[in-house]
């Protein structure tokens, strides 16, 4: 019942979308998104025929893990949003940080490392920060440490390497760096024009009750967001299908192409952050310092968080922010692991 | 079908959306043990909990925008086309509706041969994970996680020399006639992060189906000249199909017999 009535709305909103674009930022978006699921529909049959069905097999499987994995933490995510949204006083959280941005930064930095959070649910939550009055760069800050570095990372990256508890202290060290060179990267370089913060709903509802606030933002913001989860998953799946993993073995041998390798790998496979020691793990063959490299980007840039960022503060931010923390990450994790591994 | 019609049935897209992906939530969860295909066991309540969430969520909102005058569309119609559409919700929520219905309709298996015979390296064993202790007192043939048998094979103290095991797994072809490997995947959060651990299986007989789950009864034999990364050898002496196991991405040895 349920899927038939959806999939007779289904169609009438599609071509409205693509065709009348109503506002010059929707426009490109839908067509955008159109465009990439017509890639996708005509992708489909020419890889069920060329590729084998296994292959097509764990795509879905993976696609379908991967977003299950995420909407429990992206819920919450957007539920703390959209509760800072509508319960939350505009300049609350201004107030409780130091007023220069500069000293802001650790703060929430710090903040992120001790509250657990993964990266599905950060983005929201910082993008709601920031709607709240909250020094980007602080925000940032806390959106790229609050899942690289908890408790919870922390612990299970020491029962991954029993041998090496060295590298738990270089996993936080390195992180946290490059969460906090990132905030003040952002004081001293970012352009707040390259942040386009969509305005919930309920930004809008002036004078509407708080509760019907709640249920507008967090409907809107978790849709959104959740697309975009999908949109990485699906990238993350591609890449976890179609490359070949005996690609990574020409390179575990040099100790200079094996950190670039291993940052790349962390980037496309879309680790989650709890599990991500054990994969670096079982990664022999490769030095230390890329294995930590591989712990430090992982959380901080992947394709789930490149999709995610661009849904929630557009394609122009996600470009340059995700590049810079990825060169940021790279340097921080060869610096530590040159000092502690 | 009228405009209005039309404009109502948009606005009652992503509310409905919510709902589809509500059920598929708690299809693989409540009642049934989907959920351990894709996700660690711990996640159920999580995912119970945003099923239930969305599903309210979804009723909801579809329950506002139906109200004749109530909860505020009305107001939400006049002056509010600027920014994205709210009316209708972002575009690329439609993503969702995909692993929704895969969820309701096709159920993805669970990660097997195609992943296992991909991956380049295995998963890490760290031997002070699993008992050293001699098997000589314990009853034979002795039910061993694949995990313990990598981890036993290259100790060397030799526990497991002569002393017969059973281990469970899945099949994946070898190189070699009569020659096969008997593998698991062992995830910790999710099936993306799927590791594979293998034994090297010699068998009269031919090779079972890839993808089949078996029970074999065998002995470790060494190969002392083998690097450190490669996998152990079971000389499988018998050997019965097994059911698939309710945590696939759980490295468990095999039940009692």
């Amino acid at each position: 019942m349920v899927e038939t009535s959806l999939g007779s709305v289904r169609q009438p909103p599609a071509p409205p979308a693509l065709t009348a674009p109503r506002h010059r930022r929707t426009g490109p978006r839908s067509l955008r998104t159109g465009a990439l699921l017509l890639l996708a529909a005509a992708a489909a049959p020419v890889l069920a025929r060329t590729w084998d069905t296994g292959g097509l097999r764990a795509w879905r499987t993976l696609l379908v893990a991967v977003v299950v994995q995420g909407l429990p933490f992206l819920l919450l995510g957007t539920v703390v949003s959209a509760a800072i949204g509508a319960f939350v006083p505009a300049r609350a959280f201004a107030r409780l940080l130091p007023r220069n941005p500069a000293l802001a930064v650790p703060v929430a930095g710090v903040a992120g490392a001790v509250l657990p959070g993964c990266e599905c649910a950060s983005v929201p939550v910082a993008g709601s920060l920031m709607r709240r009055g909250v020094a980007p760069a602080a925000a940032l800050a806390f959106l790229l440490a609050a899942p690289a570095v908890n408790p919870v990372v922390l612990v299970s990256t020491a029962i991954a390497f029993p041998d090496a508890p060295e590298m738990v202290l270089a996993r936080l060290a390195a992180s946290l760096g490059t969460a906090l060179a990132m905030g003040w990267l952002w004081i001293a370089f970012g352009r707040p024009d390259w942040l386009r913060l969509p305005p919930g709903p309920a930004e809008h509802g002036a004078g509407r009750h708080p509760l019907d606030e709640f249920r507008r933002g967090l409907q809107h913001d978790f849709l959104h967001a959740g697309g975009f989860l999908v949109l990485g998953a699906a990238a993350a799946a591609t890449f976890n299908v179609l490359v070949p993993p005996s690609l990574l073995r020409a390179f575990s041998d040099s100790p200079w192409l094996g950190v670039p390798a291993l940052a790349v790998l962390a980037v496309v496979l879309a680790v989650c952050s709890e599990a991500d020691a054990f994969v670096a793990a079982s990664l022999t063959g490769f030095s230390p310092t890329a294995r930590l490299v591989f712990l430090v980007v992982g959380p901080m840039v992947d394709l789930k968080l490149i999709a995610l960022q661009s849904g929630s503060f557009g394609r122009a931010f996600a470009a340059r922010f995700s590049s810079a923390t990825f060169v940021v990450a790279v340097l921080a994790g060869v610096l530590t692991g040159g000092i502690l591994l | 079908m009228t405009a209005a019609a039309l404009t109502r049935l948009r606005r009652l897209a992503p509310p409905l959306l919510l709902v589809l992906l509500g059920t598929a939530l708690l299809r693989i969860t409540v009642g049934s043990d989907v959920y351990l295909r894709y996700v660690k066991e711990e996640l159920r309540l999580p995912l119970v909990a945003s099923g239930v969430i969305l599903l309210g969520l979804g009723v909801a909102g579809a329950a506002t925008r139906l109200a004749p005058h109530g909860g505020g569309h009305r107001d939400h119609d006049h002056g509010h086309d600027h920014g994205h559409a709210h009316g209708h919700g972002p575009g690329v929520a439609w993503l969702l509706a995909l692993p929704a219905v895969l969820l309701l309709c096709l159920t993805p298996p669970a990660l097997g041969s195609f992943t296992a015979s991909r991956a380049d390296t295995d998963a890490a064993v760290d031997p002070g994970a699993y008992p050293t202790s001699p098997l000589a007192d314990l009853p034979t043939p002795l039910p061993l996680s694949l995990g313990e048998f990598i981890a036993r094979s290259r100790d060397p103290r030799h526990t497991l020399a002569g002393h017969p095991v059973r281990l469970t797994g899945f099949v994946t072809p070898g190189t070699a006639p009569g020659e096969w490997y008997l593998n698991r995947l062992v995830a910790h959060c999710c099936a993306a992060d799927a590791r594979r651990l293998r034994v090297l299986v010699h068998a009269d007989g031919p090779t079972p189906a890839t993808d089949s789950w078996v029970e074999l009864t065998g002995v470790w034999h060494p190969t002392p000249a083998a690097p450190a990364t490669t996998p152990p050898r079971l000389d499988a002496t018998a050997r019965h199909p097994a059911p698939h196991p309710r945590t696939p991405y759980r490295d468990t040895p095999p039940p009692p017999a």
